[in-house]
């Protein structure tokens, strides 16, 4: 208000402003649906709370979400899941950024969180959804879907640097330039990461990433996107034993996004979508293993290369059927190729085909009431067709309060790893040194199948700024995929047995292991999450879940803690500063393959930040204190992350 | 009575014919009235039929419009006309800057653009000149925030050269009714985002203001984007902005501008006395119900509210 405009000789504004037709900017089609009509429980991480949480990387954000479990299989290496079932490639949800699956082929079908080329200043919000849905997202989107939405280039515009050091050698830079027109936007955004990780063991990493993108809006109807992203990151792989040394995966990906979208009226839309991700990893190193004499020293290549590629081509027709009926339909097809000597023992490449049609569809069946229903066949070159079907029914007797139940099926499609790869070391005189797995019989494997039903209930009341999220579930797997012992092929127990008298913490061991659908398990329980603004500068976040998760094995039905619980809590003061807490209580877990049953533990994490004006550059200084209450292990007992601390000074103008 | 009646039917057709015979005897010459229309457009046409729906009379005689073209503005003089409707911005300019006597009632264009004409016509030109607007009176748009979503009482807008009047205006409006207002000045397209950015930040509700340099079909995207990702919902000024994505907008149609053309026109007629300039009577307010639901908000319907907002202008 205080700067003066010019009093311009300004042509006046003639009626044409007022007659004027404009683009149909939130067409209905486009507009996610509110909270109260979803089929789903839905969870949203908005700027705020990523600031509040103190959050370094996007993985971490995941612990403000009822039901999601995060941790970090070594200190470079975060895995997040809904309701466990995850090692530490986590393979059963479904995570987008701005629609793009991050789904790699390379890496072994689960989600490499380093690999996701966006900065969490880059970040409008995350969506997630809490349960399977694969009728709206597709393949993976088995337990749960998470949608990164980066912001446009108009709320980024102009330069952004920000320079970030702390303890554990934290030193992360970030650039970023954004501009745009009326018509266009366009951002370029450079980041750098790199810390040394747990304490103890080798697993440094480093994270150097560049992302672009540009909108272009030529008419009032049509919108056109082009996202770039590429990844080069490198991380200490810290599973090392006398035999085998020190590995370091490189990885280096890219990822081209480009989207199209029509306008045909205010309640229909077209879009087109194709997207091609680029994965490369390498984890290359010689183990030499010193055999007692008169044996030949054994020269073991470690070689984990592996090379995929994905492309992608979706399209989508949102439109109104009447006045009380909103569909959306489309289909998509994905070519997984995948390149790695070491897993399937030929240079050939591995390819899978994906096809999908979908159909969600909204229907207001009485102003209190909304059904959702929707469904998706699914032909995988690997395990043919199938069928999910997806239906719920909301109803909203009072603008406070709706309640909704729901009933699910989903698949996920094993990836081309589980169905045909091995792993298997050998010296470089042939012997075979250790067989980690082996493939099962050819087409054997089928998907694995959820069935999920589920009671939800939503209060909004506004007037207290209070809302109340409530997620009772029932969720049954079927046909999970596993690794299962089998006894090592006749001729390699001795060396085995030399190898482990040498070294008796060998990673080498006496057994292999096959993928098979050999094991179920049951989720029952509930979860909540009530956010509470008592005033526009305050901000409460709570949020429980309780899980009794029964299972075939022992160990997957550990693999989600029984009860997990945060609070958070926000306020800025009058005078700018920005104080915030966030409290975790996390249950007992056992992270599936090789990570330890671990204790429950309890973090803290607070943050400062203090935001300051020099004219036209704004500036902000702020201090993160992560895990204040003491070291814990994450995901293998022996592996603890202390209290970790980092300052960060950011500028825009 | 029977004898009465044949009486009574003769008397009756006697009167009747005799009216209708005599009647174009003693009314003057129906008034012709010229209509200049900015643009061939729909709305220009809309304007066009709302007034000969409506019609306007002089002492019982309904007066003939006559579309004049802009080129021949020129020659009204010759066209015997008793006054001009001068439909748009355009044809308005062109009108005042000319030096003529006729009546001239200009329409459809909003009153700032009106204000700025009548300054540039010189003096007494206010004697000769009046205006139906096409926009809101601030007092209106302001109600409608107040009776479609109370509870937000911090309203935003962005103001540029073109709307810093209309910024003043509605400060005073604001303070009457106890809401807050916070503005934030744009100069130009490129101070817009960080402009938006600022003013989304503490506003519960955002009006948009028709200012060729800060809102136009370019910016219009990133306007109600921006605002809806910070779950603001924003009130605009036509159908079109409700269409767009803006939860809320009050206005008024093409035709009901014309209707009440009309009727400033038939009291010029009648009585010789040219009426102030008036912003339209008739408005209805537009509902985006999709964009209600989506941010949560919890709207009356459109016909609820357009009673509700003129309940609120009666009260004294």
């Amino acid at each position: 208000m205080a700067a003066a405009l010019p009093a311009a000789a300004q042509p006046p504004v003639s009626e044409s402003e007022y007659l004027r037709e404009l683009p149909v900017v939130l067409a209905a089609s486009r507009l996610p649906q509110s909270l109260s009509d979803a089929a789903g429980s839905v969870s949203v991480i908005d700027r705020e709370m990523i600031q509040a949480s103190g959050a370094r990387e996007i993985a971490e954000l995941f612990r403000l979400v009822p039901g999601f479990q995060v941790g970090y299989a070594t200190g470079a290496n975060p895995v997040v899941t809904y309701h466990g079932l995850s090692g530490q490639f986590s393979r059963r949800m479904q995570v987008l950024v701005d629609g793009r699956s991050v789904y790699s082929a390379a890496y072994l079908g689960g989600v490499d969180w380093n690999a996701i080329p966006v900065v969490l200043e880059d970040i409008e919000r995350i969506e997630v959804f809490r349960g399977s849905n694969s009728a709206a997202y597709g393949a993976n989107a088995f337990l749960g879907v998470a949608n990164i939405i980066t912001r446009s280039p108009e709320a980024t515009r102009g330069w952004r640097a920000s320079i970030t050091a702390g303890n554990d050698g934290i030193s992360d830079n970030l650039l970023s330039y954004s501009a745009s027109s009326g018509e266009a936007g366009l951002r370029a955004t450079v980041s750098r990461r790199r810390d040394t990780g747990f304490d103890d063991i080798a697993d440094t990493r480093h994270v150097s990433l560049l992302n672009l993108r540009a909108d272009w809006r030529p008419g009032i109807r049509d919108e056109f996107n082009l996202r770039f992203g590429a990844t080069d990151n490198s991380q200490g792989v810290a599973y090392t034993s006398a035999l085998f040394p020190e590995l370091t995966r490189s990885s280096a990906t890219y990822s081209l996004h480009l989207g199209w979208n029509r306008t045909l009226g205010p309640d229909e839309r077209i879009g087109v979508t194709f997207y091609r991700n680029q994965d490369a990893v390498s984890e290359n190193s010689t183990a030499v293993l010193p055999l007692p004499p008169p044996l030949p020293i054994l020269r073991v290549p470690l070689e984990f290369g592996r090379d995929s590629t994905t492309d992608h081509l979706g399209l989508q027709h949102d439109l109104r059927l009447g006045a009380t009926t909103r569909l959306a339909w489309g289909a998509e097809t994905r070519v997984d190729r995948v390149r790695s000597r070491p897993t399937f023992g030929t240079d050939a490449e591995q390819t899978t085909n994906l096809r999908r049609l979908f159909a969600s569809l909204e229907w207001r069946a009485a102003p209190t009431v909304v059904v959702n229903a929707g469904g998706l066949v699914e032909k995988y070159s690997l395990t043919g067709t199938h069928t999910a079907p997806r239906l719920s029914v909301s109803w909203q007797p009072t603008p406070e309060h709706t309640l909704r139940a729901g009933a699910s099926r989903a698949y996920r499609i094993p990836t081309v790893y589980e169905a045909r790869g091995s792993l298997i070391y050998a010296a470089d005189t042939g012997q075979v040194i250790d067989t980690r797995y082996v493939p099962p019989v050819e087409n054997s494997l089928r998907p694995e199948r959820v069935t999920a039903r589920e009671i939800g209930y939503l209060g909004e009341f506004r007037n207290v700024g209070l809302s109340v999220d409530v997620r009772l579930f029932h969720e049954h797997v079927r046909d999970l995929i596993v690794g299962t012992v089998q006894p090592l092929p006749v001729g390699s127990e001795l060396i085995t047995q030399l190898l482990r008298a040498i070294d008796p913490d060998s990673v080498v061991r006496d057994e292999t292991f096959v993928f098979a659908n050999v094991e179920e398990a049951w989720m029952r329980g509930g979860e909540y999450q009530v956010r509470w603004r008592p005033r526009p500068e305050t901000l409460v976040l709570l949020g429980q879940t309780f899980i009794r998760m029964t299972a075939s094995s022992s160990d997957t039905s550990r693999s989600a803690p029984s009860n997990n619980t945060f609070v958070l809590l926000s306020h800025r003061f009058a005078s700018g500063l920005q104080l915030s807490a966030a409290h975790y209580w996390f249950g007992a877990v056992q992270w599936l393959e090789e990570a330890s049953y671990l204790p429950g533990y309890r973090r803290l994490d607070v943050r400062a930040a203090w935001p300051v004006r020099f004219g036209p550059v704004r500036a902000e200084a702020a201090v993160v204190v992560q895990n204040t209450l003491g070291s814990h292990a994450e995901y293998i007992a022996a592996w603890r992350f202390g209290t970790r601390a980092f300052a960060t000074l950011a500028v825009a103008f | 009575m029977n004898a009465r009646l044949p009486l009574l039917y003769r008397l009756f057709w006697v009167v009747l014919l005799g009216l209708g015979w005599t009647a174009p005897v003693w009314a003057a010459d129906p008034p012709r009235v010229a209509v200049v229309l900015s643009d061939e457009g729909q709305p220009y046409q809309e304007v066009l039929s709302g007034l000969r729906l409506r019609g306007a009379r002089m002492r019982g005689t309904e007066a003939s419009f006559h579309v004049v073209a802009p080129a021949a503005v020129g020659s009204l003089a010759q066209g015997g006309y008793s006054a001009v409707v001068a439909v748009g911005l355009q044809v308005a300019q062109a009108l005042v800057g000319q030096d003529q006597r006729l009546p001239v009632i200009c329409t459809l264009l909003p009153q700032s653009a009106f204000a700025q004409l009548l300054a540039s016509a010189g003096p007494g030109a206010s004697r000769r000149i009046s205006a139906v607007f096409i926009d809101q009176p601030v007092e209106r748009q302001l109600d409608l925030v107040r009776v479609a979503l109370p509870g937000r009482s911090h309203v935003g807008v962005l103001w540029g050269a073109a709307t810093r009047r209309t910024f003043d205006q509605l400060g005073a409006a604001a303070r009457d009714r106890k809401l807050r207002l916070s503005g934030e000045p744009v100069a130009s397209e490129a101070e817009l985002p960080a402009a938006l950015m600022r003013l989304l930040g503490e506003v519960q509700v955002l009006l948009a203001l028709p200012d060729t340099a800060v809102l136009n079909s370019q910016t219009v995207a990133p306007v109600l984007l921006g605002a809806y990702r910070h779950g603001v919902p924003v009130v605009g000024f036509s159908p079109a902005y409700v269409r767009a994505g803006a939860l809320l907008a009050v206005y008024t149609t093409p035709e009901e501008v014309g209707g009440q053309t009309a009727d400033m026109l038939g009291h010029l007629l009648d009585t010789g006395i040219l009426q102030s300039p008036q912003f339209p009577r008739q408005f209805r307010v537009g509902v985006n119900a999709h964009v209600g639901r989506a941010l949560g908000i919890d709207v009356a319907e459109e016909a609820v509210l357009t009673e509700r907002v003129r309940r609120l202008e009666r009260e004294p």
